[in-house]
């Protein structure tokens, strides 16, 4: 693996990220900003010591996260200001970018005390607006349609929450592209083979946003939960206070890596922030849904 | 007790019956469960998988989730009382490899269904018709939630042929099964129901049985859907809860489509009392 490059800069989520290669689906860095976090690569352990929480692929300690994938690299990420990064033999670099900003990067965001939700986000004119739910749930194909309607996107699959002094939450952009799959690409009248798979042997392509990309932080308007259920009647429904809680806690990206990170208490007090903050609404799957109505119903709803 | 109990079965053998009766059995409330919110989840739900494995599986190959199974479960099997519903065959149809760890497997219940009248029900649940529903309870390559450019809620599911999976489970080298006959749930209910209890070490108790079996019922599941939907409903049925009974192959299937069905499973079906010493069907 080369690591002769002079290091790159980069600014996603509102962090100036310095890294080993370039990251050509990051944003550049303004010059002047300091750095928050470095990539690099070098040697990472088998096991974390002091392990709190084993998963499948990753251990957990507070302010420390392995987390590894066959075929791919061992990555260590440390107090939120450091990504640690060993290739396996076989790897490709574009695998250790999409990865490096997946896994990573979610312990990374949860070190440094910001509350990543599993989410995709556009901008309105009265602020951002997040579509929140598991992979599957459709959050990246709404984006894209109202990415077609003319609106902005701020981030898909991770959107980065920030509570500014006055307890406002913001919504920092994220990376400027839209993951897809190709059914959703057709559905939205494009062709999937023009763009470029995110893995050789993964259907699912980048959809770059270019103009469609929002770079700068906007106040959190309103969530949208997809929910995976299957209603005969499609209706919005707004959550009260406490609802909000568990969907939110539900959807926190990597929120598996809570607990053993030790954060288990910063983060549900950062939930409740939120959830006391801003209107929840959850969507429901509905049979035969297009996600053309689906759209129509959320802008309706939001009145723009 | 550590370990995974599995509910097994191929598609539309009733698995979501013996869920639905399991979790009003554990219930405390007067009245019969939601549909919607029943216990022992399917394992191949992205949710479950990835919240173990601590990544997300839809950036990953089916080969690789495949490997990955095994050590997902092991996570997975470090609760109390783990029940996961699942589709699979035990090992892989085609290349062999395990899709099960047995260390991280308590036991299994294995709900086994007249393959007759599964080629009926199977048929509703792809959306495709019959003699399409045949052909793949008859391959080895047949999948659960897979293909289409498209990413499915639940990891794809290798299922290959019905007798191939009856017999990966039944036969498994090692795994603690029992089998239940759908056939046995419909006309000897109190038996069926009470003997898988016994096996699991849950309360097998007259009254209690009883119980969670009218709340569990055929009608009270299909009520249920009518008025609220049921979210595990697939996008090509209208219905989920179809008919609940068994038999109705009689009047669906032609005599060569039975005969198809006998000729690749006769072996399986025999054994399990599907077909009469003379061949003919019961």
């Amino acid at each position: 693996m080369p690591s002769n490059h002079p290091p790159s800069r980069h600014s996603v989520y509102g962090l100036t990220v310095e890294t080993w290669v370039p990251f050509p689906e990051l944003q550049p860095a303004q010059p002047s900003a300091p750095v928050d976090a470095i990539f690099r690569l070098g040697d990472v352990p088998a096991e974390l010591e002091g392990c709190r929480q084993r998963g499948a692929r990753f251990q957990t300690a507070p302010g420390r996260l392995l987390a590894w994938l066959d075929d791919v690299a061992r990555f260590l990420v440390l107090g939120g200001s450091e990504i640690i990064v060993q290739p396996d033999a076989n790897a490709i670099e574009s695998d250790l970018r999409l990865f490096i900003l997946n896994s990573p990067m979610g312990g990374l965001l949860l070190q440094r005390g910001l509350l990543p939700l599993h989410a995709s986000a556009i901008a309105t004119p009265r602020g951002a607006v997040l579509f929140v739910g598991p992979s599957g749930a459709g959050k990246s194909t709404l984006a894209a349609n109202f990415k077609r309607r003319g609106f902005r996107a701020l981030a898909d699959d991770i959107a980065v929450i920030r509570f500014a002094p006055d307890g406002v939450p913001w919504v920092m952009p994220g990376m400027p592209r839209i993951k897809l799959w190709p059914d959703a690409i057709e559905r939205l009248g494009s062709t999937a083979h023009e763009l470029d798979r995110l893995r050789p042997m993964i259907e699912k392509r980048g959809l770059p946003l270019r103009e469609g990309f929002h770079p700068e932080p906007l106040p959190l308007e309103r969530i949208y939960i997809l929910r995976m259920e299957t209603r005969r009647k499609f209706e919005l429904k707004r959550l009260a206070g406490m609802e909000r809680l568990p969907p939110l806690l539900q959807n926190t990206y990597r929120a598996q890596y809570v607990p053993g990170l030790g954060l288990a208490a910063a983060h549900f007090s950062l939930v409740g922030r939120l959830a006391s903050a801003v209107k929840v609404t959850v969507v429901p799957r509905i049979r035969d849904g297009d996600p053309e109505m689906l759209a129509d119903r959320i802008a309706a709803d939001l009145g723009t | 007790m550590s370990g995974i109990v599995w509910l097994a079965s191929y598609p539309k053998s009733g698995n979501t019956w013996f869920r639905a009766f399991l979790t009003n059995l554990q219930s405390k409330g007067e009245g019969p469960a939601d549909i919607n919110e029943l216990n022992h989840t399917i394992f191949s739900s992205r949710f479950v998988f990835d919240s173990a494995l601590g990544w997300e599986s839809s950036d990953l190959p089916a080969d690789a989730i495949n490997r990955l199974r095994p050590r997902v479960q092991e996570i997975l099997a470090e609760g109390e009382n783990v029940f996961f519903k699942a589709h699979e065959a035990f090992v892989h149809p085609v290349t062999r490899e395990p899709l099960f760890s047995l260390k991280a497997t308590r036991a299994a219940v294995y709900i086994i269904r007249n393959p007759l009248d599964v080629a009926v029900s199977f048929s509703a649940h792809i959306g495709k018709d019959i003699d399409t529903a045949i052909t793949r309870m008859n391959a080895r390559s047949t999948h659960l939630a897979t293909g289409g450019g498209a990413l499915h809620m639940q990891l794809s599911q290798p299922l290959g042929d019905w007798s191939g999976h009856v017999r990966s489970w039944v036969d498994a080298p090692g795994l603690i099964v029992h089998t239940v006959r759908y056939e046995d749930m419909m006309d000897l209910p109190h038996e069926a129901f009470s003997g898988a209890c016994r096996f699991l070490g849950l309360p097998d108790d007259p009254v209690r049985v009883a119980r969670a079996l009218e709340h569990s019922s055929f009608k009270e599941m299909q009520l249920q859907e009518k008025a609220k939907g049921f979210r595990e409903v697939s996008l090509s049925e209208s219905q989920f809860f179809r008919r609940g009974r068994a038999g109705s192959w009689r009047e669906v299937l032609s005599p060569a489509q039975v005969a198809e069905i006998v000729d690749s499973h006769g072996e399986i079906m025999r054994r399990f009392g599907y077909l009469r010493p003379d061949g003919s069907c019961t």
